[in-house]
């Protein structure tokens, strides 16, 4: 017993010996929960009397009362207690348990909520502590990294703010799968915030009440067609009864770049690249002569002796700053009372940029940077006793800060392919190094700091409102609801500074060697003792412009404004109509839900997007032990055509909670918990890229086309009589949904007082019909057709797995609590039939293979002499062979036409992009106060493509990697794995299967130690509690490959993925 | 208990069945252009058939450095594709630029592989909705011409495929996505005869051009405006082409496994070139206005000539003689600078590397008074340049030429420094005075037919089929020989009958001619090479001859001299002949290779042998 509480006893006594003799002395009481924890803020009444008190934040409380009369005690989320006043002058305490409809023990699915108990679909389901622990993550999506089974965010780019909906050169967006990939559609899951279908990745985090993904067909079914890549339900928090409660979270976290493929140093490359210009020479004596590195030079590189004509610099490592911080600030409150409830929220984030941009005088300050805030009000309103309405408000603004778009590529080209001897970063009177159009390298520190900045503004303003009735007086637990959502978002290009540039240089070699030096004494450059005619030894690249003239005058900044581009507005409508059912007939529970909802968005002027569902559900449970389910969604999509336009997608599911059971309850007192349930159910997907919103037409439309004119007739000159119409993509009547078919059997096993929870599913999915977009369709109908193919419904795959998740938790004497948990998820696709060619050869052909598999050409080792050479297989042409070499791979010739040629001779190899199998385990404690968590998040079976350039344009940019791995007698390799370095003017350098990396990995995904403040501290700053923690995300990594990502190949000049460490701290009062 | 379940079962299941509001996802009406729209009226569905005429390729215009002179009648710049042409490799021709290419720029007006079956699908989807009844608004005639129209581009896309691939489907369906399945070797029986593969496609296309013929007006109402369009005319010149393409040597021998020409089909293929002359000679004087008119035998005067191939003021280039062409809307800077820069040229006239006429192909134009040119008057100031054909001086600039400011500097010493491969640049398709820095309004075409080349495959098809060069068929007009005289006479060149001495047994060197060939078989194969010089002909005619693979292993040569001193005179002694490219063709350069693209589909569509 904690010594706050044993001198509450004490005081207690003490009241009561001074209150002995006095009739109509206060009662005095405590509030406690099933663990012991006081209660505050409970109601305390005076049964048949409007006399009532509540109880403080020990939980305790007083009131006058006399002897005989009942006090009710109540409080949201608690059973209602009543006890009898038997002794007045004794301390009562009341111990009100957890009620099991609050939040912990119902489980959000779609369209509602169900008791978990109940539950026979296979939902995974986060709290917000599970999403606290991921650190100060800007990115919903992100932060659901690894915290439910099942989910797999495959990830890559750390862009600050990156929202693009496809990716580009310097940045992927996060990728969610659920179940693995079933389909070579967009595999993306349905995402519903408060049950809207709304991007989530703005939602910031400390607005979420819970997460639920929905993975089988009997908790996806009532999205039918478009449940079939799994459904995420955000839910945000919602006030509740009582006093106001203010939460105020503030988090700083240092950043720095997750694993980056490792450079080469400047003299080690240059040593690289000269053994590369010996192995190549025969292909190009120009390049010889024009790049050798003599071995005094590659000194030079070494010991810093020229450090203006010989750089050596890291430019990872000038580029990326040690770190760099992101904050975020959350301010929320909530309460109310039962006429209205509220939950107001307002937070801001700012993340923080890992380039090295700085302030350097030029008047602003560039970066790559994320700054958001948004608010949110959730109210529930009782109107009349039978009616609510739930009105939610959120809003966003988010800017997204970045150099200007001309110079972003060449900026990260700095830390992926500029090798660190130029350009020279800056010279000694501080003018910054010339782009080299040679090597194809611009100064990536200029680029960075020099050329401006502009800003992406968004902004988010959604609403929805839901109305419920109770329509008790029809038939008891019946009640109609509506619901309006209509959402606006507005991406802009905001305010802009754009530099025109300065004059930058580059001075030749040969000053410095010929002793020029600078004379920082009178700013002049040195040569022969005298200030030198440096025109003759330097190249001025001038940015254009600038006005020639009397000297060259550099162009001012340009301030750019914000541009409204309405074309980027998106509008969103959405609304339903709902009958639900709930009704207990002694040991009969019933639900029901009907619903009726139409979705539709549009962006810019395009024709809005639609679509309609009729959805309906029925559950059954009989004394809690038998559960059954159907549920059913009448789903419409206008990609197809009217006789295909709409679908039924039925799922029926069945529940036995065989702990319920008496025999059971008989002899097996240790199994608190056993339930088996299995579902089987039907839903679709419509997600392919079609080429046309509604593929099922033929479009027709206008075209243009010419330099000046649009007509092909006429004299003298071209006339314009005839409306140029043309055939659209062609389209297919036929067109249907993609249809799935899941069934998914689990278990769920609770033993020695809930102590050891494990549970298990099992999956199974087949799908049919399934969607080939018009694009891919170019591959597999010959161009005979005259027209890009209409997408079409040609295609199986199948695809199984299972989940498993064990915990253990406990606590010792109260005191120390603790669990650790495991799970483990298996998902393996395999195509059945996928339309290809006739002449597809067998072994690359999609069936019997993953969906996503990797193909590569294989290389069987390499030639090793010349004699290997003339006997090894060669290329598909002539110029190909000229440039074999000894150290080149011996590749496979797989349909042994005596020729290596990649569209021939590529096979399936390793596994998919996406990892196959995920794991996890997590432990956390809690200690008087203390809590500590880990998460570690393993991967494998998954294989992944990086593929660092070497010499990129005969530059002598060479990652480690590679040295590591190359076929070269100078670097004594006994288990080459890579060709012998070569330069460009060997164009011919297969690889084989080298860049195809084992995707597997471990990772400490979060560890987060706590601290909550004890309640006599807190209670001195009226305060209910204060948490301070720190956490780290993503700290160690354990993998072979080269950089850190996840399931995606590199875009190229990508943004690192970063690694954090986070501060934090909670306060509630 | 149960009833209460069930009633209210019954509710939700009724509640899901009201499908009343389905019509929600329809599109909207106003986003949707209807098939009525589309081919109710004459005027759209002309519009709509129009993509035609813009899918057409000119031979000379199409893709950067492209142009089908790949049968060693120029020299360009290693890399570009006329030196790939001429080293026989045709894949290059096919990804990159070339007529055929498939991934070409949508601003260089697309290639015929890649649009070809877009372009049958048209023509066919045209044929098809004219059936169904859809067009309300036309007159019958608009219907005839809409309908020839169809006719006519589905066979013209068949032919300029076919001669190039030899056989392929007719395709005469507008294709399902699911069922395209099509054999590419087939026959068709027509009048008792069975034409087999490639003979049967050229059925196919002539039966489709009579069609066309019939229904096509001689003459557009409002000339000016339709003119580019074809007509009975045009449908019939191609109708003797694809008959003489049929007929020979190496297209009967794909069909038939014979080597030789194919009689029945040039007697038939001389009738449709007499209909073609006497229609062109009876509709002079009904050309557009502002066009310049034609001579008694339906040909362009030479004065004129130069505008059958380019304009300098914005008017499109063209005479009655160019009996199909493709309309052009690209005038001035960027018309020399980018087009014609890379056609044929040098860096001083139009500012890019570019082809040169190789000199082998110069020797094919005659002396003034007829006689062949000889490599020793290589060093004659006068005989080299001057004493030749008027087409020669028609077709190049030589060096010392002036245009406009710009001195033509072709020495070697200038060559190399400009990248240049031969002294020649191509006059053709220039206006006197254009250059890079005088651009106007300059534009050029590339005739697809011209009535000179019906007049030349009319005295081919009579000769080859008669062996005689004077007898005038029964039903015919012309001898082989009257044919070739009209269109020497309008170059101002001696009659057949005068010259045809300087052709007995006297083949040029390296060339595609046989010493065993007659005089008269020399000399309009010649006459083809002079007076259709860079129209994208040539080519065509050494494979159709199956001539072609007499030249494998030949080097490509160039004329190389130097300059006197400082000044910009000859050296005469230092002109010399350099080997500049060696050129390959081997057998299965008689045909193009199909992109993989096309042949991965299906064993049935295999690829031409040796690709």
């Amino acid at each position: 017993m904690r010594h706050w509480q044993k001198l509450c006893y004490l005081f207690a006594i003490f009241i009561f010996t001074f209150s002995a003799g006095h009739a109509q002395a206060p009662v005095e009481g405590k509030v406690i929960d099933e663990n012991g924890d006081p209660v505050p803020f409970a109601t305390v009444l005076i049964e048949g009397t409007t006399k009532g008190t509540s109880t403080n934040s020990d939980g305790l409380f007083r009131i006058n009362a006399e002897e005989g009369q009942t006090l009710t005690v109540q409080f949201i989320g608690y059973t209602t207690e009543q006890v009898k006043i038997t002794d007045p002058a004794q301390l009562i305490v009341v111990t009100l348990e957890m009620t099991t409809t609050e939040l912990e023990d119902v489980v959000v699915v779609g369209y509602g909520v169900q008791k978990k108990e109940s539950v026979v679909g296979s939902i995974g389901t986060a709290s917000a502590d599970d999403i606290k622990t991921q650190g100060n993550v800007n990115n919903l999506t992100d932060a659901l990294t690894g915290i439910i089974p099942g989910v797999t965010v495959l990830s890559i780019s750390g862009m600050p703010g990156g929202d693009m909906e496809s990716g580009t050169k310097i940045y992927s967006p996060s990728e969610i799968l659920i179940r693995g990939k079933t389909t070579w559609n967009n595999a993306s899951p349905l995402i519903l915030v408060d049950g809207v279908e709304r991007p989530m990745n703005d939602i910031d985090i400390s607005e979420v009440a819970s997460v639920s993904v929905l993975k089988d067909a009997s908790a996806t079914a009532v999205f039918g067609m478009k449940g079939g890549n799994g459904v995420i339900l955000i839910t945000t928090k919602r006030g509740r009864e009582g006093k106001a409660r203010f939460n105020i979270e503030a988090e700083t976290s240092f950043e720095t770049p997750s694993k980056m493929i490792e450079v080469a140093s400047v003299p080690e490359s240059a040593l690289a690249r000269n053994y590369g210009l010996e192995r190549t020479r025969r292909f190009s004596n120009a390049a010889w002569d024009e790049l050798y590195i003599s071995d005094e030079e590659v000194g030079y590189y070494r010991d810093g002796t020229y450090p203006y004509a010989y750089q050596n610099i890291d430019w990872q490592d000038m580029l990326l700053k040690k770190f760099t911080v992101s904050n975020r600030v959350n301010v929320s409150a909530s309460g109310g009372t039962d006429r209205v409830k509220y939950f107001a929220s307002s937070s801001y984030n700012h993340v923080g940029d890992i380039m090295n941009s700085e302030d350097l005088g030029q008047g602003y300050l560039p970066s790559y940077s994320y700054d958001r805030f948004n608010v949110r009000s959730n109210f529930d309103f009782k109107i009349t006793k039978t009616t609510t309405l739930q009105a939610n408000f959120s809003g966003m603004y988010g800017v997204r800060n970045t150099p200007p778009s001309g110079t972003r590529e060449g900026l990260f080209a700095g830390i992926s392919s500029t090798s660190g001897d130029m350009p020279i970063l800056v010279y000694e009177d501080g003018i910054y190094g010339a782009d080299d159009g040679r090597f194809q390298a611009s100064n990536p520190y200029y680029k960075l700091n020099y050329m401006g900045t502009v800003t992406y503004p968004r902004t988010m303003v959604n609403m929805d409102y839901t109305l419920t009735q109770e329509l008790d007086f029809i038939t008891k637990g019946l009640s109609a609801s509506g619901k309006l959502a209509y959402d606006n978002t507005f991406r802009n290009e905001g305010r802009s500074v754009i530099e025109s540039g300065y004059i930058r240089k580059t001075i030749d070699k040969e000053f410095y060697l010929s002793g020029g030096y600078y004379d920082y004494a009178t700013s002049t450059y040195m040569l022969n003792g005298a200030p030198a005619n440096m025109d003759e030894w330097t190249f001025y690249d001038v940015p254009t412009g600038g006005r020639e003239g009397f000297g060259w005058v550099r162009t001012p900044n340009r301030y750019g404004d914000e541009e409204v581009s309405l074309g980027n507005a998106e509008r969103s409508l959405y609304y339903e109509l709902a009958l639900r059912y709930d009704r207990s007939f002694a040991n009969h529970n019933i639900t029901g839900l009907a619903m009726f909802n139409r979705f539709q968005s549009e962006r810019g002027s395009n024709w809005p997007r639609k679509r309609e569902d009729w959805v309906g559900r029925i559950t059954y449970d009989y004394d809690q032990r038998y559960f059954l389910e159907m549920n059913g969604t009448y789903n419409g999509s206008e990609k197809f055509g009217p006789e295909y336009r709409f679908d039924f997608f039925p799922s029926i599911a069945g529940g036995w909670m065989l702990s319920n059971e008496q025999f059971v309850a008989d002899n097996l007192d240790w199994l608190d918990m056993f339930k088996i349930r299995y579902s089987y159910g039907l839903v679709g997907n419509d997600n392919v890229s079609t080429g046309s919103q509604w593929p099922h037409l033929t479009i027709w439309d206008t075209y243009s086309f010419g330099y000046s004119g649009d007509t092909y007739y006429g004299y003298p000159s071209t006339y314009d009589e005839y409306p140029m119409y043309n055939e659209g993509n062609p389209g297919n009547p036929n067109l249907r949904w993609e249809k799935a078919r899941k069934q998914n059997l689990g278990f769920d096993i609770g033993i020695l007082k809930n102590k050891v929870t494990f549970s298990a599913d099992f999956f199974d999915e087949y799908r049919w019909d399934m969607l080939i977009g018009a694009s891919q369709r170019q591959n597999t109908v010959p161009p005979i057709f005259g027209k890009p193919a209409p997408p079409a419904n040609i295609g199986e795959a199948k695809s199984r797995g299972a989940e498993l998740e064990a915990t253990y938790r406990n606590s010792i004497r109260n005191k120390l609590n603790f669990w650790i948990s495991g799970n483990w998820t298996v998902a393996r696709s395999e195509v059945i039939y996928k339309e290809s060619t006739e002449l597809t050869l067998p072994h690359q052909k999609p069936e019997g293979k993953p969906i996503g598999q990797t193909f590569t050409g294989l290389s069987t080792g390499f030639i090793e002499s010349w004699d290997d050479l003339y006997c090894a297989t060669g290329a598909s042409d002539a110029a190909s062979n000229g440039m074999l070499l000894p150290g080149d791979m011996i590749m496979l010739d797989f349909n042994s036409d005596g020729l290596y040629n990649g569209s021939d001779d590529n096979v399936p190899y390793g596994y998919p992009t996406y990892p196959q199998n995920n794991y996890g385990i997590s432990a956390g404690a809690n200690f008087e106060g203390f809590d500590l968590m880990f998460r570690f998040l393993g991967a494998y079976n998954a294989t992944r493509r990086v593929n660092p350039p070497l010499f990129w344009s005969d530059n002598i940019y060479a990652p480690v990697v590679i040295l590591g791995d190359t076929w070269s007698p100078q670097y004594n390799n006994t288990d080459p794995t890579y060709p012998g370095v070569a330069l460009n003017a060997k164009s011919y350098t297969p690889t084989g299967q080298w860049a195809q990396y084992d995707g597997s990995f471990l990772r400490l995904q979060s560890i987060q130690l706590g601290y909550t403040l004890p309640s006599r501290l807190t209670d001195k700053l009226q305060m209910s509690s204060v948490k301070i923690y720190v956490n780290g995300r993503n700290l160690f990594l354990w993998t072979n490959m080269p950089n850190d990502g996840v399931g995606m190949a590199d875009p190229g000049k990508n943004y690192p993925t970063k690694k954090q460490v986070n501060f934090g701290l909670s306060m509630q009062f | 208990m149960i009833r209460n379940i069930y009633r209210i079962s019954l509710f939700f299941i009724a509640l899901n069945l009201v499908t009343g509001c389905e019509d929600y996802l329809n599109i909207p009406p106003v986003a949707e252009i209807s098939e009525e729209q589309v081919f109710g009226t004459y005027a759209s569905f002309q519009g709509f058939q129009d993509k035609l005429i813009r899918n057409l390729v000119d031979y000379n215009r199409h893709g950067a450095r492209v142009t089908h002179s790949i049968g060693g009648e120029a020299l360009s710049p290693s890399g570009q594709s006329v030196y790939n042409g001429n080293i026989g490799n045709y894949f290059y021709l096919l990804s990159n630029r070339g007529i055929y290419a498939i991934a070409e720029l949508e601003a260089f007006k697309a290639g015929l592989y890649s649009h070809m079956w877009e372009n049958c699908r048209i023509a066919n989807l045209c044929l098809e909705k004219l059936e169904s009844g859809i067009l309300v608004e036309a007159t019958e005639n608009q219907r005839k011409w809409l309908e020839g129209q169809a006719l006519f581009f589905r066979a013209y896309y068949h032919y300029e495929f076919v001669r190039s691939f030899g056989t392929i489907p007719y395709v005469d369906t507008v294709f399902s996505a699911e069922d395209q399945d099509m054999k590419r070797h087939w026959s068709y029986e027509k009048n008792g005869t069975t034409y087999n593969d490639v003979q049967a496609v050229f059925e196919r296309i002539v039966e489709d051009l009579e069609a066309a013929a019939a229904l096509l007006p001689d003459v557009w109402p409002s000339p000016n405006i339709n003119w580019g369009r074809p007509t009975s005319l045009t449908a019939l010149g191609f109708k003797a082409k694809a008959l003489q393409f049929s007929a020979s040597p190496l297209f009967n021998e794909q069909a038939n496994g014979v080597l030789e020409y194919n009689t029945a089909l040039l007697d038939r293929c001389a009738v449709p070139c007499q209909d073609a002359i006497d229609l062109a000679i009876s509709l002079r004087g009904t050309e557009p206005a502002g066009m310049p008119g034609v001579n008694a035998d339906g040909l362009t005067e030479m004065a004129d000539f130069r505008t059958a191939f380019a304009t300098f003021d914005g008017t499109q280039p063209g005479t009655p003689e160019v009996l199909f062409h493709r309309p052009v809307d690209i005038y001035g800077a960027n018309n020399v600078r980018q087009s014609e820069a890379r056609n044929y040229s040098v860096r001083q006239l139009t500012g890019q590397k570019a082809a040169q006429g190789s000199q082998m192909y110069l020797d094919k134009f005659e002396m003034k008074d007829g006689s062949r040119y000889k490599f020793e008057y290589d060093t004659d100031p006068v005989r080299r340049w001057d004493d030749r054909d008027s087409r020669f001086d028609f077709t190049f600039y030589v060096h010392g030429d002036v245009i406009d400011a710009i001195t033509l500097d072709l020495s070697t010493a200038q060559l190399t420094a400009d990248g240049a491969m031969n002294s020649n640049a191509i006059r053709k398709f220039m206006v006197d005075g254009v250059t890079k820095d005088n651009v106007g309004e300059a534009t050029y075409s590339t005739p697809l037919l011209r009535l000179a080349d019906i007049y030349l495959t009319y005295a081919e098809a009579v000769f080859e089929s008669t062996g005689s060069y004077t007898a005038v068929p029964a039903g015919l007009k012309l001898s082989a020989e009257d044919a070739v005289n009209v269109v020497r006479r309008r170059a101002g060149q001696p009659d057949v009958a005068d010259v045809l001495t300087f052709y007995e047994g006297n083949p040029q060197p390296a060339s595609c001619e046989l010493a065993s060939d007659p005089a008269f078989r020399l000399l309009y194969r010649n006459e083809r090479a002079v007076e259709l010089a860079y129209e994208g002909v040539y080519w065509f005619d050494i494979r159709r001859w199956k001539r072609a693979h007499l030249k494998d292993g030949v080097q490509i040569t160039a004329m190389n001299f130097d300059l006197i001193g400082e000044t910009q005179e000859i050296d005469n002694a230092t002109v010399r002949r350099v080997d500049k490219q060696g050129f390959v063709f081997k057998d299965p350069h008689y045909w193009m290779p199909f992109e993989n693209s096309l042949t991965r589909f299906t064993a049935d569509w295999e690829q031409n042998p040796g690709w």
